[in-house]
């Protein structure tokens, strides 16, 4: 919302300064984005006329101007615009002058001399959308009631600051400036000057107006001008229009769009001879009827659109735009103003259903007051008068069936004082009251408050509490802490676990990537995710195609971003990622499940130690030291996945009590392909919600007695795993096996094509007594007999 | 000297060592300072070998010497005795410092040749790095923490009903409009910022009090630009409880900043509006960068924008069964994000998102 502070200083007996004001804004809620001098670029620019043209000798597209800027003395200027005729006034940068886009000197132009240059509206600052075709053409003219030699600045209010409000949905109020200058005048304490209006009188017969959807619109009042007289609107006038970022038109438009931002309140006009039936109906309309708005767009229109018709047509979306059929024109000799309230959310709908915003519905979405209807109509009348636009008619007509129902809200100072932690007196918080022009009634403790009627947003006592603060002043709200009971939520234990994690991935030389919960459906085919029907979860209004779907799994992001890296030439990378996968349900809310993904790339860089290559086993060594850290269940590794992702022969699944909770695996070459990774590179995913139990820790016993180690090499057919032999090894141990390192493998020479040699270091010990030799070398044998049983093992 | 010292003793009789006494310690004397110096130039440990065998040797001086003990009265026994003893000591105690001396030197000479450069790197890869958007929220957590708050977390995907009308924020609200939302169906959102969280916990803590938390996490917005993109993260924080004021929730944020920014730092409260607090307040922090002076980061205003708060709106209250006559409540919501751009100078919010290691290195 754009403020000029030259239409503020209009309500004021005085200047003033914007930077007061800012600040005032500021500290009263409205939050000020932007502070803008219009004219700063600008300089030594004066009004002139062109009293006579002649063609350049030299050049066939510059003409010579003589320039008469109220000096008895005429200036010689050259110009290249074309639009330029004897008569015109024109602003007229003089030489040592300021213009955008540079400084003018004296110059000469193929011979000629110049002192100055007529200007354009884009060389004073005009943002070319505030400019007519016309004034589009070349050089601005400018209106004929600029007087000669007056500087540019004040002729077109160029010495204007325009305030740019952020204004929050509570205030929509503030898109009338006369209500931003009752702000103002509570800052600084001013007199705010009553608004000129032109009183008028209710016609007993209100018949003219039928609300059918009183329920979409509370209040209708029209009021028929005559003698219409469509001009230009003076250059006061215009300019304060075209400062807050609206086109001037004419006269009346103007005087629309001035009421408009004035109260906040859009009107609009009808050409009253186009309009039939001496009626006004207020309805919503049909499905699929279409209707022409004033931008010449054939719009279709709903059931649950509100309409303005007359006894045979449509006539205006109501709210939004108005129809071409009752468009004033340069004929229209009468015109139906209206001055209506419709209800904000009907407005919303049918706006964003055409995919229509105008200045008038995105006031009336956010709510507006119906008491100020007549306020708006009333000014707008006085406007119509004062420039001349026609004759009002001394009566209106109204419907008014839901009236606007202002509330009376009692508080008492303790209340108030009680939510703030202060001590604010009661004569100060009725003074905050009477300040803001609200009545007031005091019966002993409590206060009796009713709100302008423009402040719809004062509904409750806490309402009055913010009004008491925010004029009171935020600075001066001490700081206290809390006093109070022991807090007895505890917290869950996933937060700290996760807190954990990353400080062990981190440990183990990770770094934490943080991506997108969503990604795009194309994402799962380049994981070889296969297709599973309809129901993934996907965002009905995406950004993009890229981000419509809720992840599944972490793999995509992160290999996205493994790739970027690789890309950049990063080599040996080491990332992770701790977050949510989603998935759908039947009913409700989707599950959110917290997984871990971990990438490693197979490590090529030389180092001078020695190369350290990372593998398969470089990955399970970091989970094997996370699980030991935060998980006491044992862990299974069950060879193949039925993901297409991995290395068939180099993957598995994670299993923990049974369920699988994750995968690990070399990442399939095809799949990095994909993603442009040349590098072996290793990933596992692995779900957390199986694993967020807190471990719960007793101490057992240290072992008394001494521990035997013996070592046992065996040759078994290829295809048995490491797995397997452990599990054997356990079996048949009888509890007295309490460790077992693996040292070797072999395959090749002096060993049998399909089996390989594998060699065990065991640990022995009974937790009773010391173990003989004699019973550890029984023990040995079982183990071994098992092996040789079970895997076909034979001793080396 | 030693064959002198050999013969004088050999011509002691039993009784004549008092007068010899003088004589013998003398000659013992030089034949001691003549060790002593032999030990002293002693420069490896061979030559120790000779000595200790010349004096401590089976046929060695001193247990030579020693020998002629047996020919002594009992009473001079204790007298040669003590001459004797004096002298051995004195040269054992010599030759076994320089010995030990001259082996230190031997073995750092060996380990001097095993000498390594020890300004190369050390073995094991690198240390990882979290994400500065966790540095900053471990950090807030920690913050709220140490005073009592406990961290709870809500879902991502998130009930209408929670994100919004819970929230004081009912369908067709205009306050929906700030917050553009993304949609899995017609009353399932991701959520658009963390506060559903609060009327989660109020439901699970009704009727206890305090309800005392900090809840961070992703939140989602249709936004995405230098300043924004369309997932981000938030801290709520939430105090419900009996007689919690608005100079409360200004302690808490000035405890907050302070703890984040610095001792030095101020906040400033603006008036503002969120449809579940009432009232509300923009909280800036005075700019660390130009000292309130005025500079590009603070669009010279000498304030940043960093959180959004106020006092818990009644019908809040009232929606998850508290009576607002009875208790009241502060909250705040403040980006993560903004945070992290703050305190480590990050001009884009993009680059969180890139994930780029040499950006990721850098925290």
């Amino acid at each position: 919302m754009k403020v000029s502070i030259k239409w503020l200083e209009q309500y004021f007996d005085q200047q003033l300064d914007s930077n007061t004001i800012e600040h005032d804004l500021t500290k009263l809620g409205l939050e000020v984005e932007d502070k803008i001098n219009l004219g700063d670029k600008i300089s030594k620019i004066v009004a002139g006329r062109i009293e006579a043209l002649s063609k350049h000798p030299d050049a066939d597209k510059l003409q010579i101007c003589s320039i008469n800027i109220g000096t008895k003395e005429h200036l010689q200027i050259v110009t290249g615009a074309q639009n330029v005729y004897i008569g015109m006034k024109v602003p007229v940068a003089l030489v040592g002058s300021k213009v955008v886009g540079g400084d003018i000197g004296l110059s000469k132009l193929r011979g000629i001399e110049s002192y100055g240059m007529l200007c354009s509206g884009a060389e004073l600052g005009i943002e070319n959308s505030l400019l007519s075709e016309k004034e589009k053409e070349g050089i601005l003219p400018l209106a004929e009631d600029i007087e000669l030699g007056q500087d540019i600045k004040e002729a077109l209010a160029l010495d204007d600051v325009i305030i740019e409000l952020g204004l929050t949905p509570n205030r929509a109020d503030c898109y009338g400036i006369y209500n931003v200058a009752k702000e103002v005048s509570l800052g600084q304490s001013l007199k705010l000057k009553k608004l000129d209006l032109v009183k008028s009188i209710i016609k007993d017969n209100t018949k003219d107006i039928e609300i059918i959807r009183t329920d979409l619109c509370p209040r209708y009042i029209s009021r028929i001008v005559k003698n219409v007289n469509i001009k230009p609107s003076p250059v006061w006038f215009a300019n304060l229009i075209r400062n807050v970022g609206i086109r001037p038109i004419n006269n009346l438009v103007d005087i629309t769009n001035y009421v408009m931002f004035e109260l906040g309140h859009p009107m609009h006009a009808f050409d009253l001879d186009k309009l039939e039936g001496n009626k006004i109906i207020v309805d919503t309309g049909n499905k699929g009827e279409k209707f022409i708005t004033l931008d010449g767009v054939e719009r279709e229109l709903t059931e649950d659109m509100l309409l303005i018709k007359d006894a045979n047509k449509n006539i205006a979306l109501a709210g939004v735009m108005g129809g071409a059929n009752s468009e004033v024109d340069d004929n229209t000799s009468s015109i139906l103003l209206e001055a209506a309230s419709f209800n904000s959310a009907c407005i919303r709908k049918t706006s964003r259903k055409l995919g229509l915003r105008s200045e008038a519905s995105s006031r009336f979405e956010r709510g507006l007051s119906a008491d100020n209807c007549l306020l708006a109509m009333e000014r707008a009348c006085y406007l119509i008068e004062l420039l001349e636009a026609g004759k009002v008619e001394e009566s209106y007509q109204e419907s008014y069936p839901v009236k606007q129902e202002i509330p009376t809200i009692t508080c008492t100072a303790k209340y108030i004082n009680g939510i703030l932690g202060m001590n604010i007196s009661q004569e100060e918080i009725i003074g905050v009251f009477k300040s803001l022009n609200f009545k007031v009634e005091v019966l002993a403790e409590e206060i009796k408050v009713t709100p302008e009627a423009h402040r719809i947003d004062i509904q409750s006592k806490i309402d009055l509490v913010e009004e008491v603060v925010r004029v009171y002043g935020y600075d001066r709200i001490p700081s206290t802490l809390p006093q109070g009971a022991t807090n007895t939520l505890a917290e869950e234990y996933t937060i700290s676990l996760k807190e954990s994690i990353k400080n062990q991935m981190v440990a183990e030389g990770l770094s934490e990537i943080i991506t997108y919960s969503f990604i795009d459906n194309k994402d799962y085919e380049s994981i070889g995710m296969e297709y599973q029907g309809d129901d993934r979860l996907k965002i009905i209004n995406p950004l993009s195609e890229k981000q419509s779907y809720m992840r599944e799994k972490l793999l995509p992001g992160i290999l996205d971003i493994a790739s970027r890296n690789y890309k950049r030439q990063r080599k040996n990378i080491r990332i992770f990622e701790l977050g949510n996968v989603y998935t759908g349900r039947d009913q409700g809310l989707p599950e959110e499940n917290l997984n871990l993904g971990i990438l490693i790339t197979e490590n090529k860089i030389k180092e001078v130690h020695g190369l350290e290559l990372n593998d398969f086993y470089t990955l399970k060594g970091i989970l094997e030291r996370l699980l030991a850290k935060i998980s006491d269940s044992s862990i299974a590794y069950l060879p193949g996945t039925e993901r297409k992702a991995f290395h068939p022969g180099r993957s598995g699944q994670i299993e923990v009590k049974g369920d699988i909770i994750g995968e690990i695996g070399e990442l399939h070459p095809q799949i990095l392909d994909k993603y442009d990774i040349k590098e072996k590179t290793y990933y596992l995913e692995l779900n957390l919600d199986k694993l967020a139990i807190k471990p719960v820790t007793i101490y057992s016993q240290i072992a008394k007695f001494p521990f035997v180690e013996r070592d046992m090499a065996f040759v078994v057919p290829q295809e048995k795993s490491y797995g397997e032999m452990i599990e054997l090894i356990k079996e048949a141990s009888d509890n007295k096996v309490i460790g077992t390192r693996i040292f070797d493998i072999y395959e090749g020479q002096q060993i049998e094509d399909g089996y390989k040699s594998v060699a065990f270091s065991i640990t022995y010990q009974d937790k009773d007594k010391t173990l003989t030799d004699d019973e550890v070398t029984k023990l040995h044998e079982i183990i071994l007999n098992t092996l040789a049983q079970k895997i076909g093992a034979k001793l080396r | 000297m030693i064959k002198e010292i050999n013969t004088l003793l050999e011509e002691l009789q039993p009784d004549t060592l008092k007068e010899k006494a003088k004589q013998l310690e003398d000659m013992l004397e030089t034949e001691k300072l003549e060790a002593l110096k032999l030990i002293e130039e002693l420069s490896n440990i061979e030559e120790s070998k000779e000595i200790q065998n010349k004096y401590f040797g089976k046929k060695g001086f001193v247990t030579k010497i020693m020998k002629y003990m047996g020919k002594m009265s009992n009473e001079d026994k204790p007298l040669l005795g003590k001459i004797i003893h004096d002298f051995k000591v004195e040269i054992e105690n010599n030759l076994k410092n320089k010995v030990g001396h001259l082996e230190s030197l031997a073995i750092n000479e060996k380990l001097l040749a095993e000498k390594i450069d020890i300004t190369l790197p050390g073995k094991g890869g690198k240390i990882g790095h979290k994400h500065p958007l966790t540095l900053v929220e471990e950090e807030i957590k920690e913050i709220f923490r140490r005073i009592g708050f406990t961290v709870a977390e809500g879902y991502e995907i998130e009930e209408d009903y929670f994100n919004f009308e819970r929230l004081n924020i009912p369908k067709e609200h205009p306050a929906r409009e700030m917050q553009d939302t993304f949609y899995l169906s017609e009353d399932i959102v991701l959520r658009t910022h963390t506060s559903p969280v609060q009327a989660r916990i109020m439901d699970k803590m009704h009727p206890q009090l305090p309800v005392k938390i900090v809840a961070p996490g992703k939140v989602f917005r249709r936004d995405d630009d230098s300043t924004h993109s369309p997932m981000f993260h938030q801290i709520e924080g939430l105090l419900v409880d009996k007689n919690i004021t608005f100079s409360d929730l200004k302690g808490i944020l000035l405890y907050l900043v302070q703890a984040i920014f610095g001792k030095d730092r101020k906040i400033r409260l603006r008036p503002s509006y969120f449809p579940f607090t009432e009232p509300s307040a923009e909280v800036d922090v005075s700019c660390g960068n130009c000292n309130q002076e005025g500079c590009r980061m603070c669009s010279y205003t000498g304030w940043l924008e960093i959180l959004g708060s106020g006092m818990v709106h009644p019908r809040v209250l009232e929606m998850a069964g508290y009576d607002p006559e009875e208790v009241t409540g502060f909250a705040f919501g403040l980006g993560i994000e903004r945070i992290a751009m703050l305190k480590y100078g990050i001009d884009d919010i993009r680059l969180l998102y890139e994930n780029d290691q040499r950006f990721l290195e850098q925290f």
